[in-house]
């Protein structure tokens, strides 16, 4: 499976979903949860915004909830794991004996894919939590990050069940039309190159070459110390948050990786102004010139709130600039 | 003879168990608990923190690293004068309300405890009562926040208007940092001061208080 850019302009793809939530007149929570209300949300921003691609809403609970940890829900906010109950080989293997395969409110998000690809021609892109995140949501950020040091048996343990997660997940998505799948793995931010590699790249590179599917390496925050190795661990394309140095990381990158970003999703999109906005966007656009395969987005999901203003500044201004 | 570079050389590469070993000894051997932390544990960590901002250490590090600072800082911690002079300041700490996310929050913790500050950590979700509370209360020197959250960083300007309504705000400064926080926003919601990271809050709370 492939996907191919175009070549004669550059797509302008901004990671929509929850600023949606003001077309559609709903709650975060009710696009979570039910496929319909999402799918019509998005329905909305695909109409208003005109984007040259889709993702469904972000969610990072959907696995971790599938595998039966308990989250909490508020209505207007983004869920969280309640729990990171499972510490030892033991409970993993207690977890593993349980998992069923798909479960939880995976269909939801399968369903919103599977309508997007049957309505709109634009790219069709979907989301699944990393294996390193989800073993972090598993077992607890902290004690993950401890055991990389003191117990990194354990953490493989974790990861490579993680991955087999995923990857149930990830088919389920390509099989319902998703054209690329973002993996968002926002923990291996914290992590050194080295460990990035062993605890987080090669199970990427694991889930690309086995579904054979173009895959997105999403981190959050800032990876630049990471760049080297991500541009090696077979992804279709890197999205990078706006701390990322996009020129820069070009220079790192081998341009057969598209690179996706990554303007401000916090201080640009929600909190500056149409014109800040336009000027943002063009400044980027003039920064990455000349440079092929490049995706022009938010450098992360753009947060509820976000000025629906900002979105068209950001989308007219993006599509304009390219010849 | 304890040395007590060998304290700080252990805590820097995280060997929490001989760290505590060495600190045990030195207590048997009455080496003065102050000057364990001044002249063991904080200069380790200052290591720690130093490696961690160059970028030759990264969180897992960090964490066995402030790890192995807790196994001696739980022998010598009830030993200490309770003092004020003990220690470089005081400081409440805690996610604000609606967040649960607290690595950040811990890494500041962590590095501030490394660093001479005696830390009062209310956890993750903290209402702006619960900070009222513990400044008043603890008499901390600093209200420290921290949120990842673009939904829950607006909980700050809340606490900052709470400690005004308490008419706490003139006697303790107030410090932010978390992934959406800038330092714009700080100004905004007037707070005295914001970190990027958890190795320059350091700097800034030592800044806030004037022992810089």
């Amino acid at each position: 499976m492939s996907l191919k850019l175009p070549e004669d302009r550059t797509l302008v793809i901004p990671l929509l979903g929850a600023p949606g939530i003001q077309l559609s007149n709903t709650t975060l929570r009710e696009n979570l949860t039910d496929w319909e209300v999402q799918f019509n949300t998005i329905r909305l921003l695909i109409d208003q915004f005109q984007p040259d691609g889709i993702f469904p809403f972000m969610d990072l609970t959907v696995e971790a909830e599938a595998l039966g940890l308990e989250i909490n829900f508020p209505e207007f906010e983004n869920p969280s794991v309640k729990n990171h109950c499972l510490k030892t080989e033991v409970d993993l293997k207690a977890l593993r004996s349980r998992y069923k395969g798909l479960s939880g409110r995976m269909p939801v998000f399968i369903k919103v894919v599977e309508n997007i690809a049957k309505n709109f021609h634009v790219i069709k892109g979907a989301y699944a939590i990393g294996p390193f995140t989800l073993a972090g949501e598993l077992m607890g950020v902290s004690e993950l990050c401890l055991n990389v040091i003191l117990n990194s048996e354990l953490v493989h343990s974790f990861v490579e069940f993680s991955t087999y997660v995923i990857k149930d997940y990830v088919k389920a998505l390509l099989d319902a039309g998703a054209e690329t799948v973002a993996i968002l793995e926002p923990s291996a931010v914290m992590l050194s190159p080295a460990q990035f590699e062993e605890f987080s790249g090669r199970y990427f590179s694991f889930l690309a070459e086995d579904l054979k599917a173009p895959l997105i390496l999403h981190i959050c925050g800032n990876s630049t110390h990471l760049l080297k190795k991500m541009s090696n661990i077979g992804a279709f394309g890197l999205s990078l948050d706006n701390q990322v140095n996009l020129r820069e990381a070009s220079k790192i990158i081998p341009n057969s990786v598209v690179l996706i970003g990554n303007l401000d999703p916090v201080g640009i999109f929600l909190q500056s102004t149409p014109e800040e906005v336009a000027k943002a966007t063009r400044d980027l656009s003039s920064d990455m010139k000349g440079i092929k395969n490049f995706i022009l987005s938010s450098g992360c999901d753009l947060p509820v709130g976000t000025p629906l203003e900002n979105i068209e500044a950001f989308m007219k201004t993006g599509k304009r600039g390219q010849i | 003879m304890i040395n007590l570079q060998e304290i700080s050389e252990a805590l820097v590469i995280g060997n929490a168990k001989k760290v505590k070993t060495l600190v045990d000894q030195a207590l048997k051997e009455r080496v003065d608990p102050k000057e364990i932390l001044n002249k063991a544990l904080i200069p380790g960590m200052m290591v720690v923190g130093d490696k961690f901002k160059n970028g030759e250490y990264f969180i897992p590090e960090v964490l066995v690293a402030a790890r192995a600072m807790n196994a001696g800082m739980d022998l010598i911690k009830p030993l200490l004068t309770q003092t004020r002079t003990a220690y470089a300041g005081k400081v409440g700490i805690g996610t604000v309300r609606g967040d649960i996310h607290d690595i950040g929050k811990n890494l500041v913790a962590i590095m501030l405890e490394g660093a001479g500050f005696q830390i009062i950590d209310l956890g993750a979700n903290v209402t702006p009562e619960k900070f009222v509370q513990t400044a008043k209360d603890e008499s901390v020197d600093i209200v420290a926040m921290s949120a990842l959250l673009t939904t829950t960083m607006v909980a700050m300007r809340d606490v900052i208007h709470a400690l005004k309504e308490a008419g706490l705000r003139e006697k303790v400064k107030v410090m932010i940092g978390g992934a959406p926080v800038t330092q714009r926003y700080a100004d905004e919601i007037g707070a005295d001061g914001y970190a990027p990271d958890a190795a320059s809050a350091v700097e800034k709370a030592k800044q806030l208080i004037g022992r810089n």
